[in-house]
């Protein structure tokens, strides 16, 4: 495994999924499974991927990210809210064409206008746009003051 | 530790000294064979196989210097004590030399020094048996992992030896165009691959692509990716001749076949074909970092694109752009563990960096390889994949 961790945490019906660091993943696909024992567990309205303290990101883990997609819109008919501030993983999120398949906000603050072009989801505009806005605070929320609420999605996997 | 009973055999002439240094040992709790002379001691030694021999020096026939001898001839490892009068400092220097555990001065006031020369030496030949156990097992295990290994290595070297049959000749020249590339793994096998060939006699193909991870499961995808495209050419001919497709529709069709086989795997690729008699280029990125560099008149520029990668979405679909291909040029694809080799501390700076580096390198593969310094690279954390087509470059 790598230097970087992955944590997750749940608060008022938006999970969050926090990457800190390197996140290689080459060897450790089983991910996807907790990612999956976790959603059918939980139930959330929306789904929030914090990549503001991001380093790098493999492709396998890029490949777990899709999954969350896919999944979000399954579950919840809309997309997961990427937030990056990391204007390499910006570029490399816009490459992969995932813009298409996360609302990616790329701001560290909420910010309603930023959000002008996301992509066609099962919910109006509106809704969307409410709901990236709300996901975003209380991810923000959760990074100042409430760091405990995270724990290791590793070790989860470890104890399943 | 030694075994607290262990077997001791006492050889001495002198059978009053014998026999209480064998009640004294006996009473400690060790189990005593005794001899009379050396050569009876021999026959007890080679019968009983004692853990210690506690031995005189002075004695008829076969003296102690001699048992010792005999005993280390024998390839025991079986400590002898030596015993004697007061006598000369050679016998305890040439005993020792020998190689008896310990040399001990008549008459023993004190039979606890003797006991505990006893445990000492029993120690240390415990420590030395233990000792060799392990050092033995440890050989033994490095054997195998290294014959376990060799197995890997060869086994690996085997799916490379695959692996590159499946890549195309390179370079390869067809009505003007030539193709060339250059794939290095950062393990045995890659997850990147290329391939160009022939579509019919107006068309050449060509694609690069880069599963995700590395390794041998990467590379088993990159045999499917082979097959897919392979299949898709042969089965798309109506009599003898294939239909217009676009670049688009191929990564479509690659995007679903991957999906449905559920590998966990997905890829990122470019693809593309020259139409020879319009001269277009059609291309199509599949999630694709970085973006191929157009190289003409000692210019060079990323060409534009994106799509999602394959073998993610099933609802992906893919689009297509068009090109006039000057008359000189160069097409360089290139697979991410590029960005490894590229300077600059941000992807933005290597992006930056990389049609410069095409410039320096003259738009060729080996200008490439030179400016790159790819006969030279040490271990890669990712895999690296080079695919240059040209046409009349000076």
């Amino acid at each position: 495994m790598s230097t970087g961790k992955i944590q997750f945490a749940e608060q008022d019906g938006t999970f969050v999924l926090k990457f800190v660091g390197e996140i290689r993943l080459t060897l450790c696909s089983a991910l996807d499974a907790t990612i999956e024992k976790i959603f059918s567990a939980l139930n959330f309205s929306a789904i929030v991927i914090d990549l503001t303290e991001t380093q790098s990101i493999d492709s396998t883990t890029l490949g777990l990210l899709a999954k969350l997609s896919i999944l979000s819109r399954q579950k919840i008919g809309l997309l997961p809210t990427v937030v990056t501030t990391h204007p390499d993983i910006t570029r490399l999120l816009q490459s992969m064409g995932f813009d298409q398949v996360f609302n990616i906000v790329g701001t560290p603050v909420p910010c309603p206008e930023c959000l002008e072009d996301l992509p066609p989801q099962d919910q109006t505009e509106d809704v969307v746009r409410t709901k990236v806005l709300e996901a975003h605070r209380i991810l923000m929320g959760l990074n100042e003051s409430n760091r405990e609420a995270f724990h290791d999605l590793v070790s989860a996997l470890e104890r399943s | 530790m030694h075994n607290p009973s262990a077997k001791l055999l006492i050889i001495d002439d002198d059978e009053v000294v014998r026999a209480s240094l064998a009640a004294y040992l006996e009473d400690s709790g060790f189990s005593v064979r005794q001899a009379s002379n050396g050569l009876q001691g021999l026959q007890v030694f080679e019968q009983d196989r004692p853990d210690l021999v506690i031995c005189d020096l002075r004695m008829p026939q076969v003296d102690g210097l001699e048992l010792i001898r005999r005993i280390s001839e024998l390839e025991a490892e079986t400590p002898v004590i030596v015993v004697s009068g007061a006598g000369v400092m050679n016998d305890a220097v040439e005993a020792l030399r020998l190689g008896a555990a310990d040399y001990l001065i008549k008459p023993l006031e004190d039979l606890a020094v003797l006991e505990h020369s006893v445990r000492r030496a029993l120690d240390r030949a415990a420590l030395r048996v233990e000792n060799r156990r392990y050092r033995e097992k440890l050989e033994a295990a490095n054997r195998e992992l290294q014959a376990s290994l060799h197995l890997l290595q060869e086994d690996q070297n085997a799916g490379r030896q695959v692996q590159m049959n499946m890549l195309p000749v390179t370079p390869w020249e067809v009505d003007g165009l030539r193709f060339a590339h250059q794939i290095i793994p950062s393990l045995y096998l890659s997850g990147d691959f290329v391939d160009y060939f022939r579509v019919d006699e107006r068309r050449v193909a060509f694609y690069l692509a880069d599963v995700s991870g590395h390794g041998a499961s990467s590379a088993f995808v990159t045999v499917l990716l082979k097959f897919m495209t392979t299949r898709l050419l042969y089965e798309s001919r109506r009599n003898g001749l294939l239909p217009e497709f676009k670049p688009s529709e191929v990564l479509g069709h690659i995007n679903r076949g991957l999906i449905n086989c559920k590998l966990g795997k997905h890829v990122t690729m470019l693809g593309g074909v020259i139409d020879e008699e319009s001269g277009k280029l059609t291309y199509s990125i599949g999630g694709h970092l970085p973006l191929p560099v157009l190289y003409s008149e000692g210019k060079a520029s990323y060409l534009t694109g994106k799509g999602l990668p394959v073998g993610l979405f099933e609802e992906a679909s893919y689009d297509d752009r068009m090109i006039d291909l000057p008359s000189s040029f160069s097409l360089t694809l290139l697979s991410d563990g590029i960005l490894d080799l590229l300077p600059g501390d941000t992807l933005k700076d290597k992006e930056a960096a990389l049609p410069e580096m095409v410039c320096e390198a003259g738009g060729s593969l080996d200008g490439l390889r030179r400016v790159f310094g790819l006969a030279s690279l040490g271990e890669m954390p990712d895999d690296i994949a080079l695919l240059v087509l040209s046409r009349n470059l000076a």
